[in-house]
């Protein structure tokens, strides 16, 4: 994969479940904006959010946020002409009870044609409905979606 | 983001059959944007042969996305005069179908029975 992967999943197993300790950081960088990229980060993510100690309904929440977040980009950033990337980063801050899941790509929002999209219909619905906290970032440089769950 | 090699096995099963006069399209495993195209297939092939009704049985489903539910709402607004029943007990599919409002829309049940004898 072009790309680095920065840090790998904590294995602080007993720290993880107790939230004391934070679980490293899950970096994905310059991933293919492609559908086959998606069950995979799915399956890390999900392990991630497990190794926080996330609870079985919280993980499938953070699993199909980010899933939304993530399918947009394929769907809408980029063009077939020219394929882009995106990075995921999620974050565990167990001093301030939080994950954080950030979906940044670098492109440009398509114009919207027949069908709007995900994130213009319901897959924004369902990342509100499922983070805690969401916020969606769109600039010229490319749109940052930004997800926040707490932990105990 | 570790391993870049393609799954061995695919992230998605579909299959159809008949029960009586209704198709049974059955899916297992991960529906979203890479994998909705096939179960998208087997309902318009499905309704080609002109069932009394058809069912898509979505209990092995352990994902679906709002791909899975455009395809869904696709589904239900092109079945006609010919009930679309969706059988789904899981979260996977429950959730995301009721947090966006569609388990208005849609006939669901929790069992494949339930859906070929509507009472």
């Amino acid at each position: 994969m072009r790309g680095r992967k920065v840090d790998e999943m904590a294995t602080q197993e007993d720290d993880a479940v107790l939230g004391n300790r934070p679980v490293a950081a899950l970096h994905c960088i310059d991933v293919p904006a492609t559908g086959d990229r998606l069950s995979p980060l799915r399956q890390r993510l999900s392990a991630w959010a497990a190794a926080v100690g996330m609870s079985g309904d919280r993980i499938d929440a953070v699993i199909l946020a980010t899933d939304e977040a993530v399918s947009n980009v394929v769907s809408h950033a980029y063009t077939l002409a020219r394929p882009g990337t995106f990075d995921l980063h999620a974050t565990h801050h167990p001093d301030q009870h939080q994950v954080r899941v950030t979906v940044h790509d670098h492109g440009h929002w398509q114009p919207a044609e027949r069908d709007p999209g995900p994130l213009h219909g319901r897959g924004l619905v369902l990342i509100r409905a499922l983070a805690d906290e969401a916020a969606i970032e769109p600039s010229a440089a490319g749109t940052t979606v930004r997800m926040g769950w707490q932990v105990a | 983001m570790g391993r870049m090699t393609r799954p061995d096995t695919p992230s998605i099963r579909v299959t159809s059959r008949t029960v009586g006069a209704v198709v049974v399209v059955e899916v297992a495993g991960e529906v979203d944007l890479l994998t909705v195209h096939e179960v998208a297939a087997a309902i318009t092939a499905g309704t080609a042969v002109g069932p009394a009704a058809l069912v898509l049985d979505l209990t092995e489903v352990s994902f679906l996305d709002s791909a899975g539910l455009a395809m869904l709402a696709h589904a239900h607004m092109t079945a006609g005069e010919r009930p679309l029943r969706v059988v789904a007990p899981h979260p996977a599919v429950r959730k995301p179908v009721q947090l966006t409002g569609m388990d208005t829309m849609l006939a669901m049940f929790d069992t494949l029975a339930a859906a070929l004898d509507p009472a």
